[in-house]
């Protein structure tokens, strides 16, 4: 036991030594990241205000009858700036896509009389749909809030009250708390953030520990010392295993800041958030995350050990933990996928079945069924992953490779 | 005392490796073949051999890193394979290629090594203090490794070797990648461990070191030992001008008894 604490305190000051290591672990999940996140909200939010602000530049065709709608664009909230070009369709696309005008308008002859009198009788207009996102809805929104004033004429024409149109009005109560509504987004990040940077945080110091080791002739050292094979391999492992862990918490602290600081500008519209977050840092869902994370952290721990034993250098490691990291997004990304639930089956898949399951706990859905077979799998996989690892330390072919 | 008894060690190649080697039929391999010597405390046990003899094999089987396929080794009284953490107590290892760990400082390397030897800290501290005033490691001793010329490194490998005082040692090429003062470094600490009483266990394939060191001699080729005796014996007995000379004219002999 004095052995394993001995090469699992020497290892652990060997990773917080490593500069790379640590930056990957530490500064990328709680710095970068949040800036990250907070930056593309802002940059969002700014876009959302600008346009408010931005003039919508309408063409209107000559020769036809637009005093209906030039009637509308007066009453309109938003900026326009309405000129009036030729009847020449092709002068308009040549104006659009000069980006000098935005959307132009065509009116036949008498279209007020015809609306007036119902007959049969259409506008066009001219836009693109690779303009700004705001751009095309506003266009849109011009067209459709068209539509309804001639149909509100109309009914006036004949005075019919308006409500005919919407005799009764639906009042819909979505009872899904805010948990489970953002749970159900977020709560598929928060399981791949922390399975992402658990393979991380694993698999930098367990190549550097193993297959380092070997490449620098320092294991042979380790293997003359009077520690047993398991006691080095168990010291390895918990230092491998708790860089994982905390890299992983990190990821997670990451995700908390990013999301207090996107509230904190965004108010009201996030408090959903907020108060999931809140639901989750409570003690039984923590222990209930931690029970699905933990395995999977041994899990990590013990298959980068074990590649990384086997390799006969750091690069070569690389090589063969570096796919891990496709294999792993597959499924935890697959967990992110609306209508992909836990259940006995997806139970059993490994990693998948943290995704789902750690998505259940945040947004408070989880069935004790599918969540005991989740955790009885999880545990069985990191046993099972251990005890091949340690194996493998045992066989001189493999800690001998090189 | 270190006593080996019909030591064999077969290796068995991966596919990949056979073609690598262009190692044709059997992927078996007889690295050491019924190699029997014992090594007596207080003298120089050199095995000397060119290089895929088996003398790094055997010292791994010595040092516990490695099984016998068959055969037996006792090390100070100890089984090699059923008391491998006696054995390695009772052990220090230092080869040419053995590193150290870059992030520590020879302070740390050698608590380290000291601890997983289960010495108390008093001892770790004491044992220290003398290694590092006997190799001038004092002023570089909390420094990083990492930067350290290959002097230096050699010193805290020497440290890191002895912490422990151990009985047995086991020199595999020591030298070999160390310039002239490295070198006599290590030629130093091999004299010493012998005026210590210690077991020592020397391989080699520098003719010089061998005339320089040896108390007995053990000729190792193809994995088969071709000659044992007391290095006396061997000069005594040598036919060919040079050591050089008579190593080749015993390999060649080996070679025809075997055909």
């Amino acid at each position: 036991m004095n052995n394993i604490i001995t090469i699992f305190r020497k290892e652990l000051k060997e990773i917080l030594r490593d500069k790379r290591t640590l930056i990957i672990m530490l500064v990328l999940p709680l710095v970068v990241y949040p800036l990250l996140f907070t930056g593309v909200s802002s940059f969002m939010q700014g876009q959302a205000e600008k346009a408010g602000e931005e003039t919508l530049r309408i063409g209107l065709g000559a020769g036809g009858d637009a005093a209906l709608f030039r009637e509308y664009l007066s009453a309109w909230p938003g900026k326009t700036d309405v000129r009036s070009i030729s009847s020449d369709t092709a002068e308009a696309k040549v104006q659009i896509q000069a980006d000098s005008l935005d959307v132009v308008f065509f009116f036949p002859d008498g279209f007020t009389a015809s609306v007036d009198s119902l007959d049969p009788v259409s506008y066009t207009y001219y836009y693109t749909s690779t303009n700004k996102e705001f751009q095309v809805d506003m266009i849109r929104g011009i067209s459709q809030g068209f539509q309804q004033s001639l149909t509100a004429r109309k009914l006036a024409q004949l005075s019919v009250n308006e409500r005919v149109l919407e005799p009764a009005q639906a009042e819909a109560h979505n009872i899904a708390s805010n948990r489970e509504q953002f749970g159900s987004i977020i709560g598929g990040i928060i399981p791949y953030f922390f399975i992402i940077f658990c393979l991380i945080g694993c698999m930098y110091p367990a190549m550097d520990i193993a297959a380092g080791e070997k490449e620098r002739g320092t294991l042979e050292t380790l293997l003359v010392s009077p520690a047993s094979r398991l006691d080095i391999y168990l010291g390895k492992f918990m230092a491998v295993g708790l860089s994982g862990f905390i890299s992983a918490m990190a990821a997670i602290a990451g995700i908390l800041i990013s999301s207090k600081m996107i509230s904190a500008e965004a108010g009201a519209e996030a408090s959903g958030i907020m108060e999931m977050m809140e639901g989750i840092i409570q003690p039984g869902s923590v222990l209930l995350l931690l029970g699905i994370l933990l395995p999977l952290n041994a899990f990590f721990a013990a298959i980068t050990l074990m590649l990384s034993i086997y390799a006969r250098t750091y690069k070569e490691a690389q090589g063969m933990i570096s796919p891990m990291m496709i294999v792993t997004v597959f499924p935890s990304v697959a967990g992110m996928l609306p209508g992909v639930t836990l259940n006995y089956v997806t139970a059993l898949v490994p990693i998948l079945n943290v995704s789902l399951g750690a998505k259940e706990i945040i947004s408070g859905t989880a069935e004790t069924g599918p969540l005991v077979v989740t955790y009885i799998s999880l545990i069985a996989f990191a046993l099972l992953a251990l005890m091949a690892s340690v194996r493998f330390f045992n066989q001189e072919k493999n800690i001998m490779r090189g | 005392m270190i006593e080996v008894q019909n030591l064999s060690k077969t290796f068995r190649l991966t596919k990949k490796q056979m073609k690598e080697s262009g190692h044709s039929g059997d992927p078996e391999v007889l690295a050491v073949q019924d190699v029997s010597f014992r090594c007596l405390p207080g003298r120089i046990f050199t095995l000397l051999g060119p290089n895929g003899a088996g003398k790094t094999t055997t010292l791994r089987m010595i040092a516990t890193i490695l099984k016998p396929t068959e055969g037996h080794i006792t090390v100070a009284g100890f089984d090699t394979v059923h008391q491998g953490a006696e054995v390695r107590a009772r052990l220090g290892f230092l080869t040419g290629s053995t590193g150290l760990y870059d992030k520590l400082s020879p302070n740390e390397l050698i608590d380290y090594f000291g601890r997983l030897n289960n010495m108390d800290e008093q001892t770790i501290a004491r044992r220290k203090d003398e290694l590092f005033t006997l190799l001038g490691i004092h002023e570089f001793a909390n420094r990083r490794i990492g930067r350290f010329s290959t002097g230096m490194k050699q010193k805290v490998s020497i440290a890191r070797t002895m912490i422990h005082d151990p009985e047995v040692i086991v020199f595999d090429e020591p030298t070999s990648g160390l310039d002239v003062i490295a070198a006599k470094g290590i030629i130093d600490l091999i004299r010493n461990s012998k005026l210590q009483q210690k077991t020592v266990i020397l391989s080699t394939h520098i003719m010089s070191e061998v005339n320089m060191l040896s108390d007995d001699l053990a000729i190792i080729h193809k994995g088969r030992m071709i000659y044992n005796n007391t290095y006396e014996q061997f000069q005594a007995g040598m036919q060919a001008a040079t050591l050089e000379d008579e190593f080749i004219r015993l390999a060649t002999a080996s070679e025809t008894a075997t055909l």
